[in-house]
């Protein structure tokens, strides 16, 4: 039934795509409204926190993408190809030409001090757990975990071979075991 | 489900609720639609002037008055061709008298002809 769902979910993106190629711009619309959520988190993560600087990296992702959609071949999702363009801008935006060395170190000021259990939701609790990590780490957590992408479409995303992406998150989630223990897997169904 | 599936599946529940719209997605059109009027207009080809105009009907007549001029010449041809046959026939001492020929007799007609034929293919495929 999920399946079903999903294949009808993606039918219907992919007759949106190929309007949108053909320059429909209200099937491109119902594209955007489609991955802005996800895209807007990824940069939401990206700027740390900055929602409206956040918005405008999304809102030039998607100009971006619609300019050169023309471009889009199809190896990847779409969703995959926007995560990518929504970085590369964010790089631009900070003026690097790739994520910065320092964000493979860990934020030793972020540790946090507190007791799990101590704070209210799920979410919050993992969000704080987080900040312990390096920022390439907390990247790909967020990446396959929270933009729901696979392992390969993470490392394409990020621009990372698969290998040391894997590595980047055998790390980031040795190190939220340690730190959320008091969750326990059961309690988060 | 093994220990790693469960914390994974435990951290996928820990994704932030998806974002609403806002507005975002309205405002993004917006950005899209002066994206496009900000883009070049396809190159189309410029409008001949009137002087380009009658400068191509001009050499368009020279090429066919020239032309006409060529097929003239080769109709006159062939009929002065034709009567001065005539006349060498008719003022013949012998008079008119018709000989069958042997087929390879036309080679060497047929060879200069053939030559003739290719240069005028040559010379037309060349000029376009």
């Amino acid at each position: 039934m999920v399946n079903d769902e999903n294949e009808r979910v993606a039918a219907a993106h992919a007759g949106w795509l190929a309007l949108a190629r053909d320059g429909d711009r209200h099937a491109f619309a119902r594209l955007v409204r489609a991955h802005q959520s996800r895209v807007r988190l990824q940069l939401r993560r990206l700027t740390r926190g900055d929602a409206a600087l956040a918005d405008d990296l999304a809102q030039e992702t998607f100009v971006q993408a619609w300019l050169h959609l023309n471009e889009f071949r199809g190896d990847a999702r779409l969703a995959t190809w926007l995560h990518r363009i929504a970085l590369t801008r964010f790089l631009q935006h900070v003026r690097r030409p790739q994520l910065p060395q320092e964000w493979c170190e860990p934020d030793a000021d972020d540790e946090p001090g507190h007791d799990p259990r101590a704070v209210e939701g799920l979410s919050r609790d993992v969000e704080r757990a987080l900040q312990a990590l390096s920022e390439i780490q907390r990247l790909a957590v967020v990446h396959c975990f929270h933009l729901d992408l696979s392992h390969a479409e993470a490392a394409q995303v990020l621009g990372l071979p698969l290998g040391t992406l894997k590595s980047h998150l055998d790390r980031a989630k040795t190190r939220l075991r340690e730190l959320l223990g008091a969750w326990q897997p059961e309690s988060a169904t | 489900m093994n220990d790693d599936d469960s914390f994974e599946a435990f951290l996928r529940a820990s994704a932030p609720k998806p974002l609403a719209d806002d507005g975002f997605v309205a405002r993004t059109m917006k950005a899209v639609d002066a994206a496009n009027a900000t883009l070049p207009a396809r190159r189309r080809a410029a409008a001949p002037s009137p002087l380009a105009i009658a400068r191509a009907i001009a050499a368009e007549q020279r090429r066919h008055e020239l032309q006409a001029r060529s097929w003239r010449w080769a109709i006159a041809g062939v009929a002065v061709g034709y009567l001065m046959m005539l006349v060498t026939v008719v003022t013949s001492p012998s008079g008119l008298r018709l000989e069958t020929m042997s087929p390879s007799q036309f080679t060497p007609l047929a060879v200069v002809t053939a030559i003739g034929a290719f240069w005028v293919a040559w010379r037309t495929l060349r000029n376009g």
